[in-house]
């Protein structure tokens, strides 16, 4: 969790749209979303579903949904390169070695009947021709990286002869393969069981400790990027609500939005609630454009003008802000 | 417990006894769960937490009747509950409920919200205006308008409204006892407090029995009044919920609680080895997390530690408790002395 600030960025997304368009029905996924890493910095991206959290991790990796036509407007530059631009078979040929991903299911991202040491080496064998043997033996060394007891034996096994935490292991072994420079994870501990959890992101924080790439944790718990992220990115219907250092997003949020969820959190410590605080109401529809803040429907302290006008991104301090007009209002009376 | 003049708040509405479940294909057999006795009554609520393969999903259809024991027997109001009776059987009769995991997949994707809760009332042959008021009372109890949700389908409801709707329909057969097996785990943080506090309310108001199975502790000490933690099929330790996670007596209970990621607060000791869990098709011989555990000794290989009084109320099956728990040589009989004592 050490940023040299003064380098490029290894990520930046800028003003992010993306609309998904099938026959006369569009759907607006993303609205306006920016963002920025840093080398060896570690990022969460926190939201509920519908939030467009999914679709901002794909875009960024340059996946684009089948037979949906996509609508993408804004930037998205990973080490300098554009990956909007960029023609099918370059985001290709730059898979694995550019950004990868860590998915949800490890037992759907991988194929079952291959061995699992040719899937882990399968960005780096995809681009060039490497001899099995020297293949064979960097699977075995990622492996072992990730703390995959027996190496050599496992590497010769099938994804189904592997327990689910192994398994994740084994995704995040092909994933930093051909040493990405950004490293998407999504939900990548949401299958598995919560002992497990803590050994995987513990895993993924000494992979990017070690190797010093971008890390993206995309999560719908909030809890879990205590501790594991530098920044937290908020979002809310295709927006970013709230950024923020990790544990002041969590400890003192300053969007109502995330106020609200972290309260309807049931909590292990502290007097119990007998009920809990939950946010009423439900996700604005995503077949419009939202006109002003998409959570004002919902909001407690919503005004007019939150309706129809776009809030503004307000510096709440340093490296923090909110995107919201209360916030707005009370940063002026400060001043 | 089998006389009828028992009065209700006493007799258990649900007690499950000394039950073993396995599976068996081929020559392999999964021990899905060994030995598990708890109880519960009207108004309370039991959760069974545990890992993937902890046996609770197994214990809920032991419970329904949708698989038969190997051993062992489920009583619902006293009266034991034969293995070999079809789930159709017990559905009809609907003493026991169950609300699932994936809300718009439980319910009929064809039938309105109102149809769909209106179903059990049907088969019970209520008359057509007595249901129609009855559907609104049920889905009112929900915190949903019957107005404006009650004429769409499943489809065109959100995650949370859907899984209000099946709680409704599972309470139109008026049940001892509800199951909600990991009712909120797909819904997302705003929307499970909804349902979680319709739950509870519907316990205190209903006065039914709700075994709530669920991998979440911290979802687990908001909803329950009693916690029965599982690992590999085997109760760890049981117990009033805000004791045992307060301060658990059982290592497992201890290394789960340790995992749970809370915002703003540092994680502890993970107080586990890295192991994964024994096979579960190995006949358990010991405690099934000894190879899990720090405090582990050859006695925990070579014995099954016997489910011992822990503190008021409170039974911990391990040879070397935490916390200096109270130990007595009498083994609790059954799971049910430590719960209502």
């Amino acid at each position: 969790m050490t940023a040299t600030a003064t380098e490029a960025p290894v990520l930046e997304v800028e003003d992010l749209e993306v609309d998904f368009i099938s026959g006369d029905k569009v759907t607006y996924v993303l609205e306006g979303v920016s963002l920025e890493v840093r080398r060896g910095e570690a990022i969460g991206i926190v939201g509920e579903s519908g939030s467009g959290k999914s679709v901002l991790a794909r875009t960024i990796l340059g996946i684009r949904p089948r037979g949906t036509v996509v609508d993408i407007r804004g930037a998205v530059r990973v080490s300098g390169k554009d990956q909007l631009a960029a023609s099918d078979g370059e985001i290709r040929s730059r898979a694995g070695s550019l950004a990868s991903m860590i998915y949800q299911d490890p037992m759907r991202s991988l194929n079952p009947t291959v061995r699992v040491w040719k899937q882990i080496v399968e960005a780096v064998t995809n681009r060039r021709r490497v001899p099995a043997k020297d293949a064979q033996a960097h699977a075995v060394d990622l492996l072992r990286q990730v703390g995959v007891p027996d190496p050599e034996a496992r590497a010769m096994a099938y994804p189904g002869e592997f327990s689910g935490g192994m398994l994740q292991r084994v995704g995040i072994a092909a994933a930093i393969a051909a040493h990405p420079d950004v490293l998407l994870a999504d939900e990548p501990t949401t299958a598995l069981d919560v002992t497990v959890q803590r050994r995987v992101l513990d895993l993924l924080e000494q992979v990017r400790a070690e190797s010093g790439m971008g890390l993206v944790l995309v999560t719908h718990d909030l809890g879990l990027l205590a501790d594991r992220t530098d920044r937290t990115v908020v979002m809310y219907a295709g927006r970013v609500m709230e950024t923020g250092p990790t544990s002041i997003v969590a400890s003192t949020p300053a969007h109502p939005y995330t106020k609200g969820l972290l309260a309807a959190i049931p909590r292990l410590t502290g007097p119990v609630q007998r009920e809990l605080p939950a946010i009423g109401g439900s996700l604005p529809p995503l077949s419009a454009p939202r006109a002003g803040c998409p959570f004002a429907a919902r909001c407690p302290v919503a005004q007019d003008r939150c309706a129809t006008q776009r809030p503004p991104a307000v510096a709440v301090a340093d490296g923090h802000t909110a995107h919201c007009w209360a916030v707005a209002d009370e940063q002026e009376a400060t001043k | 417990m089998t006389e009828a003049t028992t009065p209700a708040d006493e007799t258990p509405v649900l007690e499950v006894r000394d039950l073993e479940v396995r599976f068996t294909s081929g020559r392999s057999t999964v021990y899905a769960v060994n030995d598990v006795s708890f109880a519960m009554r009207a108004g309370e609520t039991l959760a069974l937490v545990g890992e993937s393969g902890s046996g609770k999903s197994t214990i809920a259809k032991a419970v329904v009747g949708l698989v038969g024991p190997e051993a062992g027997e489920v009583l619902l109001r006293g009266e034991a509950q034969a293995g070999d009776r079809t789930a159709r059987d017990r559905a009809t009769c609907g003493d026991v409920q169950m609300v699932f995991q994936n809300p718009v997949g439980s319910l009929n994707p064809f039938m309105t919200v109102e149809a769909n809760v209106a179903e059990p009332l049907r088969n019970r042959g209520v008359a057509k205006e007595e249901r129609r008021m009855r559907v609104r009372e049920l889905l009112t109890m929900v915190g949903l308008d019957a107005d404006t949700l009650g004429p769409r389908k499943p489809g065109e409801i959100s995650g949370g409204q859907a899984q209000r709707v099946s709680i409704a329909r599972a309470l139109a057969s008026e049940p001892a006892v509800l199951i909600a097996d990991e009712a909120v785990s797909a819904l997302d943080v705003s929307v499970q407090a909804t349902v979680l506090n319709v739950l509870r309310r519907v316990v205190d108001e209903q006065d039914v029995a709700m075994l709530f199975i669920s991998h979440d502790l911290a979802v687990v000490r908001n909803v329950s009044d009693t916690v029965a933690v599982l690992h590999m099929g085997q109760l760890c330790e049981i117990g009033p919920t805000e004791d045992v996670l307060a301060a658990p007596a059982h290592h497992y209970t201890a290394a789960l609680r340790a995992a749970v990621p809370e915002p703003g607060v540092p994680l502890g000791d993970p107080g586990m080895t890295d192991a994964d869990p024994p096979s579960p098709r190995i006949r358990p011989a010991g405690c099934s997390f000894r190879d899990r555990c720090l405090a582990a000794t050859d006695l925990c290989g070579a014995e099954r530690p016997p489910l011992t009084i822990a503190g008021p109320g409170r039974g911990v099956a391990c040879h070397h408790p935490l916390g200096g728990a109270a130990r007595t040589a009498e083994p609790v009989d059954v799971a049910i002395e430590g719960v209502l004592a």
